[in-house]
């Protein structure tokens, strides 16, 4: 398994003077720690929330569910050369598991939802665009939770093959597999959606 | 046109990063550390209440296994004396096999 912890670019919003096993250790002592690690990735885990559940109030209730566990089992947590997102993303991708179980059924982005977040929009093809997002929103939900993930976390935190290898416990190659496989089974959706 | 568009630059747009609602990530992050303990400190407070309690118990253990030997020495002694004396009773209430045994 590739190690991250050397691999691992100083992302956005992230404190590069700090490191993270660092912080972590003091996290399980010195509640400061575990805020700083919070602001790190309260983003990140909450957006990957909101795109696998697909509305707000669910979203938040979840990412509070996310980080109250993380904090409770802070103190059993061994760093082992993987980055700690790693282990945020098992739990949150836990949490939706269950929700999903839990809620037996799946929901859609509202269009007013989807579109609230949009804040590019050109005047002219608005519409168009927020159309278009919908659909594809609407398909991107219904992939298989892996796929979700690889796209979740490459398109919207922005993260490379190799960091989602280590976030999802696959190979780089196997996460090339799967982004290729995910990209075709869209493609082949979102022609068969654009011509009915 | 948009159909035309790389699928990945199309996804790219869908999947945009999300910001939680204002004062989400704040009010969430004080109800998180505002007044609560480290869950090692708890683990530490309840590692030192679980050693308190299994004292307690041993404690407890001990004198209840010595009451009871206590009770139970009592018990046999008092029926050791109580034979004795029964013992010495019927010999004084047989006065012929007492006599026996006195001019024996």
């Amino acid at each position: 398994m590739l190690s991250m912890a050397t691999k691992t670019k100083p992302r956005k919003g992230a404190s590069p003077e700090r490191d993270e096993e660092g912080l972590i250790r003091q996290a399980k002592f010195d509640p400061q720690a575990f805020g700083e690690l919070y602001e790190r990735y309260i983003k990140k885990i909450y957006t990957y929330i909101y795109y696998r559940v697909g509305n707000q109030a669910d979203a938040e209730d979840l990412t509070s569910r996310v980080f109250q566990k993380a904090f409770v089992h802070l103190p059993g947590y061994e760093h082992q050369g993987l980055p700690f997102s790693a282990w945020l993303y098992r739990i949150a991708h836990n949490m939706v598991a269950n929700w999903y179980r839990d809620q037996s059924r799946r929901k859609v982005v509202g269009l007013d939802e989807a579109t609230r977040h949009s804040t590019e929009e050109e005047p002219g093809s608005a519409a168009e665009r927020t159309a278009e997002r919908e659909m594809l929103l609407k398909i991107i939900r219904k992939l298989s939770a892996d796929k979700q993930q690889v796209l979740i976390l490459k398109f919207a935190e922005g993260y490379s093959n190799t960091e989602i290898g280590s976030i999802l416990g696959k190979s780089e190659g196997a996460v090339k597999s799967l982004y290729h496989r995910t990209l075709l089974q869209l493609r082949e959706t979102v022609e068969k959606n654009q011509n009915d | 046109m948009m159909r035309e568009e790389n699928l990945e630059k199309r996804i790219q747009r869908a999947l945009i990063p999300i910001a939680p609602r204002k004062g989400y990530a704040a009010a969430l992050k004080a109800r998180l550390l505002k007044g609560t303990r480290m869950p090692v400190e708890l683990e530490r407070n309840q590692r030192v209440s679980e050693i308190i309690t299994l004292a307690t118990i041993g404690v407890g253990a001990v004198a209840t296994i010595a009451a009871v030997a206590t009770i139970g020495i009592k018990t046999l002694s008092l029926f050791g004396s109580g034979a004795l004396l029964l013992h010495a009773a019927s010999k004084r209430r047989s006065p012929r096999g007492g006599m026996k045994s006195q001019t024996a």
